[in-house]
């Protein structure tokens, strides 16, 4: 029973979850109590014609399995129009979509730059200063308001030392973009992957040697990203030091000691073990990075898709919110699936 | 260390009084449950030493009071507008004795509110949140899994997949979803129930007639509890598969005491220790997550001070105005969180009987 | 280096002392010990749990970990190259090579001993080639001839398994199997089938037994059942709380048992070939190790205990010859 069939099993358990995403993301639709189109059509251009138009194309005036039937139908063909904005919702999605993986991505650097050595350090000096240091960073972490933090860190970074810039996007340049869009057709399958994860800008441009691009990334996005690893930095660090000390303690080293092994084999295991709570717990948190991107990206003014959630829940715009709420849901199974996968590398107990 | 000292002997006589009372109604049960007793107090002594653990149960003794009597210590009713009649008091900034005086301390928000007055409104809804939240969707949860690890087959696949399909979602994403479309029916709700709306009025420290503030509030409560269910329902449920094979639950089944008996008797008692610690750290999430709802404008508006709410205001106007106000209340929700967070990380090692054991090797019981 | 090895000695160990330094005080886990081992002979060292037969057998190679530290003692050592070293002195270096190479543990639960996370071939693989250089190739071929001398079947396919692909009495094999791969001198088997079903007890014993023999090495047999000590050992020891109080050819112990703690053991177990897991018949609890009572040990106890015996401790002596006890009982004054 090798890695191959573990994976189609997991890729089973996938569609229902998926189906069962679709269904709340229904129910969520079907709460829609009174019509939001009001909301929908700005004050210009409300007239009775235009409204019952609306109306009438989101089913409003049917009954709630014809209405379900038609956002998910539309969901699912990937025609759903954001009724505000008056157009494809994925089309909204896929320009935004790769924004906020760059916001989580970096975020993901800080944590783990932050989390690692923190947490090593801790394990190393248990019970010193900075065990009850990393110990009481954690929980303050986890105790403070990501908004509060993200103010205080615009004042102290952007409004006082003017260190970061915070509006727009880099992209790659026009020629590397074309490229990247060429490939599906140079090389068939590859190509489609390929070019996907060039779609985000950071990667696009790494991928063409762009370099200044990704600097320049990095230069205006790094604020959220330290936000993101000051919040959840300690956390990480005391799994990495419960798993380190939980290693260290264990009776297999305790044998591998007494079978005489060097310093530097005993390590290894120490480190392969501990490694498995951390990939779990940073994958975990990579899905807790997109979700909190929400809050981010309306702090830092970041056109992502979890701005995109905020305006359309000030607008009532419920087609984008359940839109957006399922491709969220997608992104956060495949974080999952990635770190199952990662997991059962790496730790032969789960490959059953 | 005399903290220690008081601690422990006050932690000893609530102890004390439990047994006291468990005796009187069924005469005998000390001496029966006599190792238990000592083992709580074993508890009782490793929590006084935790210098964390005790800080952090202080927090949420004071935080608990606060959100008790806050809203009769505000000064100001929150719903009154004083900019109307002083345009001075729009934003006025903080106003500390020697320099300056006739206005607040902390100065005032847009609508010339008391920042300080304010915010004692603001504890309660912040806190009664997180209680509702946590102490609605734990049992919830530990219900599902007790009864899916329990009674397993089918009923455990369905509940299982139905908290895989919740768990697929970042819970802050499905709560706005949830939060963003509840609130008119909720108000509608609560127009046709008064009483209701009395009580929960009196309960959040509103005026009764907040009827689309308190429809926003229950909106994000109800979207809270939604995806917070999940969690509980899996750790409890393999914590049941872990405990279901163990020689009493046998016992107990051969000796043919009905399902309900068993799980409440001999299955839960045996999860409970980190369905606690994960209450206690919930506490704190849920109030940072409802505070972040509102922040998101799902929660309450005017003219009810929820916190996040408040902050999200004051961010309009940030830094110039309000740096001192978004301080203020991060620093409220900051420590309400921080409160449980320590006394959580502490519940943890009280809790674990591994760490447990090594502290009364250290300390000799 | 006042002592040195007689002749057939492979271990020597004179006044061992280990103590824990915890919070509660001062754990006197093993206190002023003297055993000895000789070539090509099965010892026992038997007690309850607690009595310190783990950290006395871990102290001879200094695994003793924080708060632990071996106090006091020596423990000399013929290695394979007939050099005699002293384990608690010499460089750390040195004890690194010894363990796992001339004395190897088998531990009490082979579960948590292999590493979930590498096969049971890579444990023998590196147990060779961090003390040896050779090439892995080699001595994963090796590893298959060892598995088969363990006698788990099919040891071609077993040797790319994980531990847990494996019944625990093929973890204990497994275990066993990597202990030997550098054929040590002394092998010390702590409690080695405490943890197994009772039908694979028996045979984890007679497979020690054979390879004993086979690879000509001292055994050092940790364990509370005297069940398994009349089946398999030359010598017994008996340990009680931190000390030896008996010493004596297993026959020897059978027939004439001294020490009243030794009877009471005996007593316990009415029939030495029946297998028994506990020895809680016996009165009292083991007196704490933390402040042990300053007579002997066992006076709490002991049904003969008279009132010297709560004031002083008695000291070893030979009743007879290779027959030695720690009790006033048989100390003329
Ligand atoms: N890590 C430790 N910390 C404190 N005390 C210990 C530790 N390890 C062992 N001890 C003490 O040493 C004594 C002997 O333990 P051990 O050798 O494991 O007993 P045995 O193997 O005979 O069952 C025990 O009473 C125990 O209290
Ligand atoms: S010395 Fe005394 S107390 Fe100890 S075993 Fe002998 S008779 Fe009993
Ligand atoms: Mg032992």
């Amino acid at each position: 029973m090798g890695l191959t069939t573990f994976l189609v099993r997991r890729a089973v358990t996938f569609v229902p979850t998926l189906l069962g995403v679709l269904l709340i993301t229904y129910l969520i639709a079907y709460a829609v109590p009174t019509d939001p189109v009001r909301a929908w059509v700005g004050e210009k251009l409300m007239n009775p014609e235009r409204l019952q138009e609306i109306r009438e194309k989101y089913r409003f005036d049917r009954p709630w399995y014809e209405q379900f039937a038609f956002l998910v139908s539309e969901l699912l063909s990937g025609r759903l129009e954001d009724p505000v904005r008056q157009r494809n919702v994925f089309t909204e999605l896929f320009y935004r979509f790769p924004i906020t993986v760059e916001v989580a991505l970096i975020g993901f650097i800080f944590l783990v730059l932050i989390g690692i050595p923190l947490g090593v350090l801790a394990a190393v000096k248990k019970d010193s200063f900075i065990d009850f240091f990393v110990r009481i960073f954690a929980l303050t972490g986890s105790s403070l308001p990501a908004f509060v933090l993200y103010y205080f860190l615009i004042l102290g970074f952007f409004v006082y030392t003017h260190t970061t810039y915070l509006a727009g996007i880099p992209y790659p340049t026009q020629t590397c973009r074309d490229w990247i869009g060429s490939l599906p057709t140079t090389y068939p399958y590859v190509g489609n992957f390929i070019s996907a994860i060039g779609s985000v800008p950071m990667f696009g441009a790494a991928m063409c040697g762009e370099w200044f691009v990704v600097a320049d990334t990095f230069k205006r996005l790094y604020l959220p990203g330290l936000a993101l690893g000051l919040l959840n930095g300690g956390f990480i660090a005391r799994i990495v030091r419960n798993s380190l000390l939980d290693a260290l303690g264990s009776e297999y080293v305790l044998f591998a000691k007494a079978r005489g092994l060097k310093k530097l084999r005993i390590w290894r295991h120490v480190l392969k073990n501990a490694m498995i709570p951390v990939v779990t717990v940073l994958g975990i948190n990579f899905g807790g990075l997109l979700s909190g991107a929400v809050i981010a990206e309306t702090v830092f003014n970041i056109p992502g898709m979890g701005r995109y959630m905020y305006d359309s829940i000030t607008r009532l715009n419920f087609p984008a919110i359940i839109a957006a709420t399922f491709l969220f849901a997608i992104i956060y199974i495949v974080t999952n699936l990635v770190v199952d996968i990662l997991y059962a590398a790496i730790d032969p107990r789960i490959r059953y | 260390m005399s903290i220690v000292k008081a601690v422990y002997e006050a932690l000893v006589k609530v102890i004390n009084f439990y047994v006291l009372v468990r005796d009187k109604l069924s005469p005998g049960w000390s001496t029966k449950n006599s190792s238990r007793v000592k083992e709580w107090k074993l508890m009782a002594y490793a929590f006084s030493k935790s210098k964390i653990g005790v800080l952090g149960g202080m927090i949420v003794f004071v935080v608990t009071l606060l959100a008790i009597i806050g809203p009769l210590l505000a000064w100001e009713p929150y719903w009154e507008y004083k900019v109307v009649e002083d345009p001075e008091l729009w934003y006025h900034p903080p106003c500390i004795p020697p320099w300056c005086s006739g206005y607040p301390l902390l100065g005032t928000d847009e609508w010339g509110r008391d920042i300080i007055s304010l915010s004692f409104y603001g504890f309660r809804i912040s806190f009664v949140i997180s209680l509702f939240v946590v102490f609605l969707g734990a049992p919830l949860g530990i219900l599902l899994g007790l009864v899916a690890g329990y009674k397993g087959g089918l009923i455990d696949e369905v509940i299982m997949r139905l908290t895989d399909i919740f768990i697929a979602f970042p819970g802050l994403i499905l709560a706005i979803a949830f939060a963003s479309v509840f609130p008119q029916r909720i108000r509608a709700f609560l127009e046709a129930n008064t009483l209701l709306r009395d009580f929960l009025s009196f309960i959040f420290g509103l005026r009764p007639n907040e009827y689309a503030q308190l429809a926003a509030i229950l909106s994000v409560w109800v979207a809270m509890v939604i995806v917070w269910w999940p969690g509980y329902a899996r750790i409890v449920r393999g914590s049941v598969l872990s405990v279901r094979e163990q020689p009493f639950i046998e016992a107990a089944k051969l000796v043919g005491l009905p399902t309900r008996k068993i799980l409440i008797k001999h299955v839960l008692p045996n999860v409970l220790s980190p369905i606690l610690v994960m209450m206690t750290f919930d506490l704190a999430t849920a109030t940072l997550f409802a505070a972040a709802l509102s922040f998101l404008g799902l929660g309450p508006q005017e003219p009810v001070p929820e916190l996040g709410y408040l902050i999200s205001k004051a961010g309009n106007f940030f830094p110039e105005r309000t740096a001192h106000i978004v301080l203020y209340y991060g620093t409220i929700l900051l420590v309400i969180a921080l409160g449980w967070n320590l006394l959580g990380d502490a519940l943890r090692d009280v809790l674990d009987p591994r760490t447990r054991r090594s502290i009364e090797f250290r300390e000799g019981g | 280096m006042a002592e040195s090895l007689q002749d057939g000695q492979v271990l020597k160990v004179r006044d061992l002392e280990v103590k824990f330094y915890t919070y509660a005080g001062v754990v006197n886990a093993v206190s002023r010990i003297s055993f000895e081992v000789y070539e090509g002979e099965v010892v026992a060292l038997v007690g309850e749990t607690g009595c310190g037969k783990t950290v006395t057998t871990r102290a001879l190679t200094r695994l003793i970990e924080h708060p632990g530290r071996i106090e006091n003692g020596s423990a000399l050592f013929k290695r394979r190259n007939n050099e005699v070293v002293d384990l608690l002195k010499v460089p750390e270096e040195v004890i690194r090579d010894i363990r796992g190479n001339e004395i190897a543990y088998v531990f009490q639960d082979p579960t948590s001993a292999l590493d979930p996370l590498y096969t049971v071939g890579t444990h023998i693989v590196e147990t060779v080639t961090n003390h040896r250089k050779v090439k892995a190739k080699e001595v994963l071929r090796d590893a298959i001839r060892l598995l088969k001398e363990v006698v788990i079947p099919s040891p071609e396919l077993r040797v790319k398994n994980y531990p847990h692909e494996l019944s625990g009495g093929m973890r204990q094999r497994a275990v066993i199997a990597t202990s030997l791969s550098n054929s040590p001198k002394l092998l010390i088997a702590d409690e080695p089938t405490t943890n197994l079903d009772v039908t694979i007890q028996a045979q984890i014993l007679e497979l020690l037994k054979n390879l004993q023999a086979k690879y000509k090495m001292s055994l050092i047999l940790i364990t509370h059942n005297l069940g398994i000590v009349a089946e398999i050992s030359d010598r017994v020891y008996i340990m009680y709380a931190g000390k030896i109080v008996e010493e004596a050819l297993t026959t020897d112990l059978y027939y004439k048992p001294l020490h009243p703690y030794t009877q009471l053991l005996l007593r316990s177990v009415p029939n030495p070939l029946k297998r028994i897991e506990k020895l809680e018949s016996i009165p009292g609890v083991v007196p704490s190790l933390i402040n042990p009572p300053p007579g002997c040990r066992f006076y709490p106890r002991c049904p003969y205990a008279t009132d010297v015996c709560r004031r002083e401790e008695p000291s070893m002596i030979e009743v007879e010859p290779r027959h030695r006890v720690a009790c006033w009982l048989y100390l003329k004054r």
